[in-house]
């Protein structure tokens, strides 16, 4: 491989192996989210190690219910770093723009931080650790789309907008949507870990929460809807923005079935339509898929959002041109 | 009903709540304590036990029963230790699968550490999370009065409660619904002897106070020195067989359980061979007695919608709510004096005192959620929440459910008399069995002004 920036094609390798990574990220997210519904985090009481044996000699398919979640959460953790490694090490062999180069060593310092936190929430048994583990998932998920967008050949190619104006507000729109989708992860990493905190003022967290959480997910319905008009209306990332609206009305229908199938009807609810048929079981598929599901859903929409102001972003040319320029083959500039 | 006191003071605790959030996660691991049960103070402010006590009252429950992580099965009680030691403690697995710390990962979001109906999820609830600590519970197949035996505990976990938050832990393994059944009775044992602690405090009479050398001490007239007696089971052997003789009244109610399960006649069971005919007919003589001599349309509704009294609390909800209706009183007492004007100086010292007692009950309200009603059930629906095989039903209809306004038919203990035969319990398990087949119409002719032309 040559170095000759001037002469140098642009290497797709960088590009494969980010959506490598962040295809098992997505899983991980998935699974880590298992590990919270089933409360199965405690399920070893050691790392590196599990029950004493390194984890990853660890004879994982012998394992049953909590001990086969969590270590199953553990090696696709373990994946991932891996991943992390070579999408670093592929950068830099492959890329010559050096902010996607550091870019490639912070999700490569994330996932150890990320890595580190989940142990020690196993080593201390801190549930705050739980909570704080499961809030910088999706940051790290949110990196290696990050890295997926801005190594694709459509970043390259560089297209920008004659018209900037819609554009702006697009991109206004799609940070707040981004910024709104965060904030309700964390709210919803508290929903979901404060009501096993024994905490005297557990009940007032779980509570804030709730209320919380129903305040915001008004808001991104508001504003993903706002959003995803915004985009058809003015021919920019439509797809990407139907899939968000997508996603955010199949996260309400996923959020509603949440709280039904694991805390039944309010008294309001059953007030306006009557008592339920049937009965929740502890443990059961129906409950962990639902809840899951939400939680991981809630990062696709995260990610979704952040797809749109990126894109958005680099074909306003926003904070862009202050970064180092790189010429590509026959005068294609690549910031 | 609006208690503006409890609204008042539910917007602090949400305030509140945030705040240790953002300390929780400022401070991380450091604030990790572990979890502690907490008293009763409704039972304590109520029953005026000084404050003084409540340490005492803690210090003597812990020795009895250990703490949530570590729980002591006294020999008294009858409880199996292993059970207590695979239910409670944090969540975690041994080697080789086992899974311990059982309440802490499926019950106590919804009923609290100690058991009180107050998790972190309760307020959101409906009904509340049962309160297990007066040891009443609503499904059972004893008398209304009796401790549940440990097979309708069994049977309330592995069959949740249709219509309500409380899950079915069928997919539990058999030991690990054990281990839960077991803890459950812990908690109420320990609830029930939290209530005979202050019975004990309130019985204790003050003791002289003693010099060095063993002698009272006396004020400037001659009269011996009082202080109160603290609550020391170990150094006062008496207070020791006090409490044990509590002790042994509480586990007697449920060592008896077993021979106070109602065990309906077998010549009175109707058959699974009846011909439509007899269920119909069975079924319009249940109906008569809905209406009639047991009085199901009081509560239930002349349509059977569950749109009788709306007004009523069950146990756990009436003793807030009158808990905060003593405050209004408590409130209005104090303004009403203030308002009158001059006080003498003895009644300026009772409004001080009572300014300070009335602190302490809206200390305590703080805690306390929003009474509701005790809505009757709407029989239409086919959900029942205690079952819906027939002898689950006829519990229901001979024993009523304890701790609600629902009233039982059958005799309330051995040799008694009921309101009605066994005969009739079994029609009206027919009628309300029937109930949500009857065509949509058929309600409508029970209106109450025409409930008499109607039978």
């Amino acid at each position: 491989m040559t170095r000759n920036n001037e002469k140098i094609r642009p290497s797709p390798w960088p590009h494969r192996w980010a959506w490598l990574l962040a295809c098992a990220t997505f899983p991980l997210i998935w699974v880590g989210g298992l590990v919270t519904t089933n409360d199965a985090g405690m399920a070893f009481r050691d790392w590196l190690t599990s029950d004493g044996t390194f984890f990853l000699f660890y004879d994982w398919l012998s394992a049953a219910g909590d001990k086969f979640v969590e270590h199953g959460h553990r090696l696709l953790g373990a994946l991932a770093g891996f991943l992390s490694l070579g999408l670093a090490i592929v950068t830099w062999r492959c890329e010559s723009r050096g902010w996607v180069r550091q870019l490639s060593l912070l999700v490569l310092a994330s996932v150890v931080l990320q890595a580190v936190l989940g142990g020690m929430r196993v080593v201390l048994d801190e549930r705050v650790l739980a909570l704080i583990h499961g809030c910088t998932g999706p940051l790290f998920f949110l990196l290696c789309v990050m890295m997926v967008v801005v190594t694709s050949r459509w970043w390259k190619s560089g297209v920008t907008l004659a018209e900037k104006g819609p554009a702006a507000k697009v991109f206004r729109l799609a940070v707040l949507c981004t910024g709104l989708a965060y904030l309700q992860l964390v709210v919803g990493a508290a929903l979901r870990h404060s009501p096993r905190m024994t905490h005297e003022s557990a009940g007032g967290v779980f509570q804030l929460a709730v209320y919380f959480h129903l305040v915001l997910a008004a808001l991104i319905v508001a504003y993903v809807f706002l959003l995803a008009w915004k985009c058809f209306r003015h021919r920019l990332q439509r797809v990407t923005g139907l899939a968000l609206l997508a996603l955010v009305a199949m996260q309400i229908c996923l959020g509603l079935g949440s709280w039904l199938v694991k805390y039944g009807m309010p008294s309001w609810a059953t007030r306006l339509l009557g008592e339920r048929t049937f009965v929740n079981h502890a443990d059961d598929g129906l409950q962990a898929a639902l809840v899951t599901s939400h939680v991981a859903t809630g990062s696709l929409i995260l990610a979704a959002s952040l797809v749109i102001a990126l894109r958005v972003a680099r074909q306003l040319d926003y904070g862009l041109a202050k970064l180092p320029q790189v010429r590509f083959g026959q005068g294609e500039t690549v910031s | 009903m609006n208690y503006p006191t409890l609204n008042k003071l539910e917007a602090f605790t949400k305030l509140q709540g945030l705040c240790v959030l953002a300390v929780v996660l400022a401070a991380g691991c450091d604030t990790a304590e572990p979890p502690a049960f907490r008293l009763n103070m409704v039972e304590a402010v109520v029953r005026e036990t000084p404050p003084e006590y409540s340490q005492e009252i803690s210090d003597v429950l812990g020795a009895m029963f250990g703490t949530p992580d570590q729980p002591y099965a006294l020999a008294e009680t009858g409880l199996d230790q292993a059970k207590l030691d695979m239910a409670a403690g944090p969540a975690w697995s041994d080697k080789k699968g086992t899974n311990f710390g059982l309440y802490r990962k499926h019950c106590v979001h919804c009923h609290g550490v100690t058991g009180d109906g107050r998790g972190p999820t309760a307020r959101f609830l409906n009904p509340y999370p049962r309160d297990y600590r007066p040891a009443v519970y609503k499904f059972k197949s004893t008398l209304n009065a009796a401790r549940p035996t440990d097979a309708d505990l069994h049977r309330v976990l592995m069959n949740g409660v249709p219509g309500t938050a409380m899950p079915s832990f069928s997919l539990l393994p058999g030991s690990e619904v054990e281990a839960l059944v077991e803890y459950v009775k812990y908690l109420s044992i320990r609830g029930q002897m939290e209530s005979a602690l202050h019975m004990v405090v309130y019985e204790l009479e003050e003791e002289e106070v003693v010099d060095e050398n063993g002698e009272p001490r006396r004020d400037e007239a001659g009269e011996p020195l009082l202080q109160r007696t603290p609550l020391n089971p170990a150094t006062y052997p008496e207070q020791r067989e006090e409490i044990l003789s509590y002790l042994e009244e509480l586990m007697e109610g449920w060592n008896t359980a077993n021979e106070q399960i109602i065990v309906p006649a077998e010549d009175q069971i109707p058959g699974d061979d009846r011909l439509p005919e007899e269920v119909l007919a069975s079924a319009e003589a249940g109906r008569k007695l809905f209406y009639g001599k047991a009085d199901c349309k009081k509560c239930h509704g002349p349509t059977a919608l569950g749109d009788g009294q709306q007004t009523d609390y069950d146990n756990w909800n009436k003793v807030h709510h009158e808990f905060l209706v003593e405050i209004g009183r408590k409130s209005e007492s104090i303004v009403k004096r203030v308002g009158d004007g001059e006080l003498d100086k003895a009644a300026e010292q009772q409004l001080i005192n009572d300014r300070v007692e009335l602190a302490r009950w809206q200390g305590v309200a703080a805690t306390l959620y929003k009474p509701r009603n005790a809505i009757p059930r709407n029989l239409r629906q086919g959900i029942y929440r205690g079952g819906r095989r027939r002898i689950d039903i006829f519990h229901r209809v001979f024993t009523g459910i304890a701790g609600t306004p629902m009233p039982g038919s059958g005799p309330a203990s051995p040799g008694a008399k009921g309101t009605l035969t066994e005969a009739q319990m079994w029609n009206l398990v027919d009628y309300v069995l029937s109930l949500p087949y009857e065509p949509p119409s058929q309600p409508l002719k029970a209106l109450p002004v025409n409930v008499d032309e109607v039978l």
